[in-house]
């Protein structure tokens, strides 16, 4: 398997730092190639929540680069992985906890990271960022935590309600703000027609799933320079409707090989 | 192999290019597995760091400096 792949990432048009961080790896191996895509929206003054999604997006490399390999030839299996990133987030979230403690700034982030490798997605998510699976359709893979989200599981919100709460920027999970930290795991099949779509709430706010299918299909794009004009796009496009958050955004798009299938 | 370096990534666009911070290439396959990196972009918004030791202590893994093998 083989990745077209791009991102943007924007300060947005009222603050002045951009606290997103994201990283995009790929490496080739013997399965094809790997690929960890990941987007962190960091919290907190004094440049802290750029400090937070920082620590988050290193640590997310070095693990790539220094234990997935050998997870990989030895078998990846999704339990494994699980207890990888559980303990990588936790140790993550530890530090910042103690960063915060010695300094006395308030600091924290969200993550949602993607591995694609052999067919298939593994996903991990603590915050409000966003997964999204592009077929025929737009499938919203993560669950927000966000007070507002809950209020819609209860049926207390409409999802439109939702957008327009005051409450909308209250998490309910992020990494550094407290001793403990609850994540959530998901795993898939990489279908032919699936692109896919991670991005922080400055993109997601703004935006109606229908115009993340017209500029992120699968059949729009061919290479990486296309992707990340679509990319851009959509942040001026949700920067004109007047967000005011920074904007990430990572496109993923795998490339069919009809000797390999998928 | 070549690794792609940013420039590379965004074909011809330079936007955001003072941001970027790329690492330099690990090399993993100590072991005899083949795991290039052919794609290594990080983008961040901070030169602040947190310290070697608190690293270590987060991932067990070790520091930046140290974890740059040779060939």
């Amino acid at each position: 398997m083989k990745f077209i792949q791009s991102y943007y990432t924007d300060v947005g048009i009222k603050r002045k730092c951009n606290q997103d961080s994201l990283a995009l790896i790929k490496a080739d191996t013997d399965f094809g190639e790997v690929l960890l895509a990941i987007i962190c929206d960091g919290m907190g003054g004094h440049q802290s929540g750029e400090l937070a999604s920082k620590v988050c997006i290193k640590n997310f490399s070095k693990w790539f680069k220094t234990k997935l390999p050998h997870l990989l030839y030895t078998g990846l299996n999704y339990e494994w992985l699980k207890d990888e990133w559980h303990d990588l987030i936790c140790d993550t979230n530890a530090s910042l906890v103690r960063k915060k403690e010695e300094s006395g700034v308030e600091m924290g982030s969200t993550a949602t990271a993607f591995l694609f490798v052999k067919g298939k997605y593994y996903a991990v998510h603590v915050g409000d960022c966003r997964g999204y699976e592009i077929t025929n359709k737009v499938r919203q893979i993560t669950k927000d935590h966000s007070l507002v989200a809950l209020k819609v599981e209860q049926g207390l919100l409409t999802r439109e309600e939702a957008k327009s709460d005051k409450r909308a920027n209250i998490l309910l999970e992020s990494i550094g703000i407290t001793k403990s930290v609850n994540m959530e795991f998901y795993t898939g099949d990489i279908q032919s027609s699936s692109s896919f779509l991670i991005c922080t709430d400055g993109l997601w706010h703004q935006l109606k799933e229908n115009e993340i299918e017209r500029y992120l299909s699968k059949g729009q794009i061919t290479n990486n320079k296309m992707l990340r004009m679509h990319l851009n796009f959509l942040t001026e496009t949700v920067k004109n409707r007047g967000e005011k958050d920074n904007i990430s955004a990572i496109g993923v798009i795998p490339v069919v090989h009809e000797e390999h299938g998928v | 192999m070549k690794r792609l370096k940013n420039e590379d990534f965004l074909d011809g666009t330079t936007e955001q290019k003072e941001d970027t911070e790329e690492t330099e290439r690990i090399f993993v396959n100590k072991e005899g597995y083949k795991f290039d990196i052919i794609l290594d972009v990080i983008q961040v918004h901070t030169e602040q760091e947190i310290s070697s030791a608190e690293y270590h202590a987060v991932t067990g893994l070790p520091t930046e400096k140290n974890s740059e093998r040779g060939n």
